[in-house]
């Protein structure tokens, strides 16, 4: 199965680094797509088949908190991995993560080993 | 958290962002701490991002413009000779990972703390002053030849943490 992978984050250079990541990490990939916010991440999972979401948490519009609510209580993204990374490494904006219903979260700075590390856990978890 | 540790603080977190984000080291640059970079406002960039609470203040990263390129060229792993979006970008996103790990550490202290979206200023000749606390922790660091800086102001706020919102 090829993935369509979504990465989201208000910048773009992020966004380039992440594109390179998950371009050089030996995944089967079919195609990434990119938002710049909540907003725009909804959007594009409202029009294409996405399989593994890569979302930061800071940003304008809608946040990634607010968006990964969304995307549960969609029963059609319900069980679809969605991986945090973020600056806010604090204990407590893990938990929140992840009583929100994150499968991952990534502190920035970040290597490119943890993104694959975290990709690859995920879909195994996942079952893709 | 006083200035001894904010200063440890970020220039710790600093060397890991430029570290595992740009490949490059940098070093706690010799300095009196009251800005090297300040002293040649040609063609500088200032990227500045807020921090909101029960105590408020600000982060900054100082640097010239060719140094910027510099910084931008080693995340984004393309050349950049001059100030574009992607180099605007970069700096930004450097701030907000510096200062984002910064306030992590000053939670510890202080209590839940907003971060704001990074505003990068092109320019020259121009000074930066907050209005909360005149009073900057500078880290003056070194990356190859070249020196910027990494400043960063906390206060009390003055305002009550959930002062209603004006009309």
């Amino acid at each position: 199965m090829k993935l369509n992978i979504l990465v989201v984050d208000d910048s773009a250079a992020i966004r380039k680094i992440l594109l390179r990541v998950l371009s050089q990490a030996d995944l089967p990939i079919n195609q990434i797509h990119e938002a710049n916010d909540g907003v725009e991440a909804l959007n594009v999972l409202g029009s294409q088949d996405v399989n593994l979401v890569l979302s930061d948490v800071n940003m304008p519009n809608m946040d990634g908190l607010e968006l990964l609510t969304k995307v549960r209580a969609n029963a059609s993204w319900a069980k679809m991995p969605v991986i945090m990374i973020t600056t806010e490494g604090s204990q407590q904006k893990v938990l929140d993560a992840v009583r929100l219903g994150a499968n991952g979260y990534v502190r920035k700075p970040f290597t490119s080993d943890q993104i694959k590390e975290k990709v690859l856990t995920c879909l195994k978890e996942g079952g893709n | 958290m006083d200035d001894i540790r904010l200063r440890s603080s970020l220039l710790r977190h600093s060397q890991e962002v430029f570290s595992t984000m740009l490949g490059l080291d940098v070093a706690e640059a010799a300095s009196n701490g009251t800005g090297a970079v300040a002293a040649d406002q040609e063609k500088r960039v200032v990227a500045l991002i807020g921090f909101g609470g029960d105590y408020v203040g600000s982060g900054m990263i100082n640097s010239s413009q060719d140094l910027a390129c510099k910084m931008a060229s080693a995340m984004l792993m393309a050349e950049y000779t001059e100030m574009n979006d992607d180099v605007r970008d970069a700096l930004g996103e450097i701030s907000n990972m510096v200062f984002g790990n910064v306030k992590t550490e000053l939670e510890e202290e202080l209590g839940p703390l907003k971060l704001s979206i990074p505003t990068v200023i092109v320019g020259s000749s121009f000074d930066v002053r907050s209005a909360a606390n005149p009073s900057w922790v500078v880290v003056p660091l070194k990356l190859g030849e070249d020196e910027f800086e990494m400043r960063v102001c906390v206060a009390r706020s003055t305002q009550p943490a959930h002062a209603p919102k004006h009309a």
